[in-house]
């Protein structure tokens, strides 16, 4: 991230002591131009006001052994050096530098991208959610390695990242036009646009639609033709694609009679499968796996990409077009794209409906753009009830508690998009305007960039994003009335939103650290957190260089019961699982075990029983990230040697005890714990 | 119709503030002070809840709850809603108005329901009720009958810690394998959320592999006691209370039986199929009183032309239930466990013919099935009060009849709903009377 302060330590020192940590990837100095961070004066720690809970137990702070390991694991999934803990014991400001350090680093990278991804809520989907987007009862067409729908999950997540390190306004994230996409990516928005179903659900594929329903096309494998001229309509060879991989015995050619379908089933070949066609029973009655024509690299080439409408004589971008979409930074698309609620992954994990009307669409995004769903309790008074929904217009209905405030919301979505997220082109639906009403914030507008403009502007975002940092340091929130929360807030505002304030604001603070009282521990307790799926297996990947949650079929089974962090629908806040189970102490032990295979005793292995007294030093360090100067460092060492002894006395082959000794190392409480 | 409201009002729902509050620290805070305090959180509870005597084994059952945050129709084809020739039903045969027996006496439901085998429609009832709420998100909360459980407790939970103790359970609280990946269906358990797990994942979380290591393993136990000692010498009260609850996790590991666990070796998918034959294996190995699932019967489906899924997916939930029975038979468990269904809220009976169904909060039915319930109907279904659509009417307890002058209102029908699950289950009336403020038992329902 690298916004640095006048610091004492330069860069160089600074990452020169975050570097000690193992298998850290030094990256160059940042290069970012040093801003003023916002250094108000300490939190107000113990804060009379509010009640304080009789059936909290005192607060007891945490030192800085413990909450500087805490905050660089959960940046990076590394273990803290003890440079870092004498630096931040002798000035705890300190800390503030050495996180933007640690998310500058490839590992904070990965780490901040999930959470971003999981805080603006592109996540949870899998390919059976695309059915309304692509129409036709059709899952989202993929390769055999689910590259495009990784894609479509990091996609946002990289563009908030990026918007993030650079320092930029974080709120313009509400409502810009640029997100990062792959060319394969680009490819799926733009057969997507193809795809259009009004709202009543009727599919008017535009490709069909717009040749006269002459949309054949052949895929053949005797006669060479290039994809240039299999694309251009002037061409004698237009539609008729060549693969170089078997089509089966006795089929050379495909044929696909027009329909409706065909933009799928070509979508697909561009993906690798080339789909059956008849004769039932006859040569090319199978599907077949062929080299796709999109190459590894058109899922993981990621540039900046602005939707927009095509004007005047400008041609929309069709998703066969690769070499245009390879080229291009700009998506011409008739539906439109703004901010992080219109990606795909934002809508195909938030389907609405003819009755749900883009409620869920509206009350999601206000989830995330400002930490609030609507509910029938709220007592905001709307601008205006144009747009309520005749059915809930009664206020003496359940329902009209939420519709009051959510559906004179709906005309920003539902004049411009159907239910299945496509272009509006009912005219009946575009005569109303929609107007936003929550708390101060009131206006009206027709776009969903006027909503996306509201929503940035509202004072909510701002302490929103306190509480989603909050969440995912602490698996719990601070209390909205806390001064410390209040003034992270603040500064977070006052750095004109950027994010690199805000993260070193949240994760120095006592809210974080726990190493003084704020008002929020008068309510609950500083929270002790499991190592969750995202935390767990990035620390082990990082600390150990094995990819332990996917390193085989049986760790990949395992690690499905580790806990991760989700939205469910409404809530404002994540639901995370935070205490202990049986189910985690299992998992955990299993999972280490599979590691133990991998990091001890074989070929490419860095522990050996010909140096157990420096694997369990590393053990300590590494794996339970334990530095030195730790106090419970050498305890710990002493009981991993007494348990190497004591396997070995048990007639335990060497390798078996330092292997097991190693699990015992992997499942101690600070290696799967988060604040300990 | 009593405005909403009103109804939540009088249920003593939580402010918004509060219930931020209660979001982000858990309900009533307990799992927090437990965490904090080190001491179970069962035990801060009022005595009635806590690992409170089992004061009737014999009558303990097994819960295996089915739990929907989408709030699927299966109010629309039960017994119970063939009555009235407004409610629109799906044409597909497969669907058909079949007569069928419960315990004896004649009615009718969808044909599916009519196929379960006469055993198993022998101990079902099906419970029509009000949810009180539309809204998808209320889910966790309607699991809380709607705020009336004390403290926020989730009425799985609430089940779990009585029968924890007269089952002698590996764990008290409940196993959650139908949440998938929807956080909205998570299960709490004294204010904490509980891991969703994977059915294809469980045997290798579970299984300790024969060799060296697993050799090795109780002297690893007992080297970790000593590392958490280290801990906890140099810790904060919370996290000296985090390291005993780590403790107790590793005691419940050793507690659990690996002879059955070559049996979760069939069980390759999550699907509501992997997660019943799952539940029943996890319940035999004696882990938990509670295994929640997620067994679809037609979803979220508002715009479902012909019922087609509501159909499909009806077919495919009583055969569920067919084979979750057909499993518990053959691990000698068919007489020992119940099963039952408690979804967000029902759907639209009427409104949109065929089309699909939109929300309704005014009728649900919970479905139990269990030894220690009678077959039959509780409770019924009548056009609201505007006509529009249709709503469970109040219920008489004794006898589970449904019709005006019944003693339970349509407002303490989840209430009783929660309650007579629980009575089915074996937990003593006073418990239930002082867990669960709202409703009452509907005694008729029980055998």
């Amino acid at each position: 991230m690298g916004l640095a302060r006048g610091s004492v330590l330069g860069w160089s020192t600074l990452l020169a002591l975050s570097c000690a940590a193992p298998l850290l990837h030094c990256g160059e100095e940042p290069a970012t131009t040093p801003s003023e961070s916002v250094r108000s004066a300490d939190a107000d720690a113990g804060d009379a006001a509010g009640p304080v809970n009789p059936e909290l137990l005192p607060f007891e702070a945490v030192p800085p052994h413990v909450y500087v390991s805490k905050v660089k694991n959960l940046l990076t999934g590394l273990p803290a050096t003890d440079e870092e803990i004498k630096a931040v014991a002798e000035d705890p400001a300190f800390l503030k530098d050495l996180i933007d350090v640690w998310a500058d680093s490839p590992q904070g990278e990965r780490k901040l991208t999930e959470f971003l991804g999981t805080a603006f809520q592109q996540t949870q989907l899998v390919d059976t959610d695309f059915v309304d987007l692509i129409g036709g009862d059709n899952r989202l067409p993929d390769t055999q390695k689910g590259e495009l729908l990784a894609n479509v999950k990091e996609s946002f997540a990289r563009t908030a990242f990026k918007v993030a390190r650079e320092g930029k306004n974080f709120s313009e994230l509400v409502r810009t036009p640029a997100v990062l996409m792959t060319p394969a990516l680009m490819a799926l928005y733009a057969l997507i646009d193809i795809r259009h179903s009004g709202d009543d659900g009727k599919l008017n594929d535009k490709w069909s639609v717009g040749s006269g329903k002459n949309n054949g096309y052949r895929v053949q494998n005797t006669t060479p033709v290039a994809l240039s001229a299999s694309i251009d309509p002037a061409s004698p060879n237009y539609m008729n694609f060549y693969t170089a991989g078997d089509l089966g015995a006795g089929c050379t050619e495909r044929v696909y009679a027009p329909s409706a379908g065909n933009s799928v089933r070509l979508a697909r070949f561009f993906l690798g499968l080339v789909e059956q066609v008849g004769p039932v029973g006859g040569p090319c009655d199978n599907q077949k796996r062929v080299t796709p024509i999109f190459t590894p690299e058109d899922f993981t080439t990621w540039k900046a990409v602005t939707v927009r409408k095509p004007t005047g004589t400008e041609r929309r971008h069709d998703f066969w077009d690769v070499a245009r979409l390879r080229s291009d930074s700009e998506l011409l698309l008739d539906i439109p794209r703004v901010g992080f609620f219109s990606t795909l992954a934002f809508q195909a994990g938030w389907r609405t409906n003819s009755s749900n009307q883009a409620r869920v669409t509206i009350n999601q995004t206000l989830i995330v753009a400002l930490g609030y769903s609507i509910e029938s309790e709220n007592s905001t008074q709307p601008l205006s009830e144009t747009g309520l929904d005749k059915e809930h217009a009664d206020p003496t209905s359940p329902c009209y508690g939420c519709h009051r405030v959510l559906d004179p919301m709906r005309p920003y979505f539902r004049r411009n998009l159907t239910l299945s997220y496509h272009e509006q082109l009912d005219p009946k639906m575009t005569t109303e305007e929609g107007s936003f009403s929550i708390g101060a914030t009131q206006a009206k507008g027709t776009t969903l960039d006027d909503f996306a403009k509201t929503l940035q502007g509202d004072e909510h975002f701002a302490m929103a994003w306190v509480q989603k940092l909050c969440f995912w340091a602490d698996s719990a929130g601070a209390n909205g009335l806390d001064p410390e929360a209040l003034r992270i807030a603040e500064a977070f505002r006052a750095s004109s939103f950027d994010f690199r304030v805000l993260l070193r604001e949240v994760l120095a603070s006592p809210l974080v650290t726990a190493a003084k009282a704020t008002r929020t521990f008068q309510e609950r307790e500083p929270l002790v957190s499991i190592a969750r799926y995202g935390h767990l297996c990035e620390a082990l990947k990082n600390r150990l260089g094995v990819d332990a949650c996917a390193m085989n079929t049986n760790a990949q089974q395992i690690a499905l019961n580790i806990p991760r962090d989700g939205y469910g629908r409404g809530a404002e806040s994540p639901i995370l699982t935070s205490d202990v189970s049986l189910f985690f102490r299992t998992s955990t032990e299993n999972l280490c075990r599979e590691v133990a295979a991998a990091v001890v005793e074989t070929p490419q292995a860095r522990w050996s029983s010909k140096n157990v007294d420096g694997a369990i030093v590393d053990f300590v360090r590494i794996v339970m990230g334990l530095p030195t100067s730790d106090p419970r460092h050498a305890p710990s060492v002493a009981v991993l040697k007494e348990h190497h002894a004591a396997a070995v006395a048990a007639k335990a082959k060497p390798i078996d005890a330092l292997r097991s000794t190693f699990v015992l190392a992997c499942t101690a409480p600070s290696a799967v714990s988060i604040g300990l | 119709m009593k405005h909403e409201d009103e109804v939540l009002q009088s249920l003593g729902l939580l402010g918004r503030r509060e219930a931020l509050v209660r979001g982000l620290f858990g309900a009533g805070m307990l799992g927090l002070r437990s965490l904090a305090t080190g001491i179970p959180a069962a035990v801060l509870l009022s005595p009635l809840s806590a690992r409170a005597e089992c004061t009737d084994k014999a009558r303990a059952q097994y819960l295996i709850l089915s739990a929907s945050e989408a709030g699927d129709p299966i109010n629309a084809n039960v017994p119970g809603t063939y009555d009235a020739p407004e409610i629109a039903h799906s044409p597909d045969p497969l669907m058909a108005a079949t007569a069928l027996s419960l315990a004896g006496k004649a009615t009718t439901a969808a044909k599916p329901w009519a196929e379960l085998p006469q055993n198993i429609l022998d101990r079902s009832c099906f419970f029509h009720h009000g949810t009180l709420t539309s809204a998808h998100p209320n889910h966790p909360k309607v699991l809380r009958a709607m705020g009336a459980t004390k403290r926020s407790e989730m009425i799985m939970s609430v089940y779990a810690k009585h029968l924890a103790t007269c089952l002698d359970t590996v764990q008290m609280a409940p196993v959650s394998l139908g949440a998938g990946r929807n956080p909205a269906e998570v299960v709490f358990y004294e204010g904490r959320s509980l891991p969703s797990l994977s059915p294809r994942g469980l045997r290798a979380t579970l299984t300790n592999t024969a060799g060296p290591l697993t050799d090795l393993q109780k002297l690893r136990d007992a080297d970790l006691d000593r590392l958490n000692a280290i801990f906890k010498e140099q810790g904060t009260n919370v996290q000296r209370a985090y390291l005993d609850r780590m403790a107790r996790s590793q005691r419940e590991a050793r507690a659990i039986s690996q002879q059955l666990l070559d049996s979760l070796s069939a069980i390759t998918s999550d699907d509501a199929a992997s997660q019943v034959a799952a539940a029943a294996i996890l319940i035999k190995m004696n882990v938990t009183p509670v295994v929640t699932v997620h067994v679809p019967f037609g979803g979220d489906n508002h715009s479902d032309a012909d019922l087609a899924k509501e159909t499909r997916e009806t077919v495919s939930g009583v055969a569920t239930i067919a084979l979750l029975f057909q499993k518990l038979t053959e691990l000698g468990l068919a007489d020992r466990v119940t099963f039952a269904t408690m979804n967000v809220f029902g759907r639209t009976l009427s409104s949109k013919g065929t089309a699909g169904r939109d929300h309704l909060g005014n009728h649900h039915v919970t479905v139990m099935i269990g030894k220690q319930l009678k077959g039959g109907i509780v409770g019924g279904v009548a056009k609201n009060e505007k006509g529009a659509d249709w709503k469970a009417v109040p219920i008489a307890s004794a006898t589970g009849a449904g019709g005006p002058g019944g003693d339970i209102s349509f407002e303490d029908s989840l209430g009783a709903a929660s309650k007579t699950l629980g009575a089915a289950l074996g937990v003593p009336a006073t418990v239930l009377d002082d867990q669960i403020e709202k409703g009452k038992i509907v005694t008729g329902a029980l055998a």
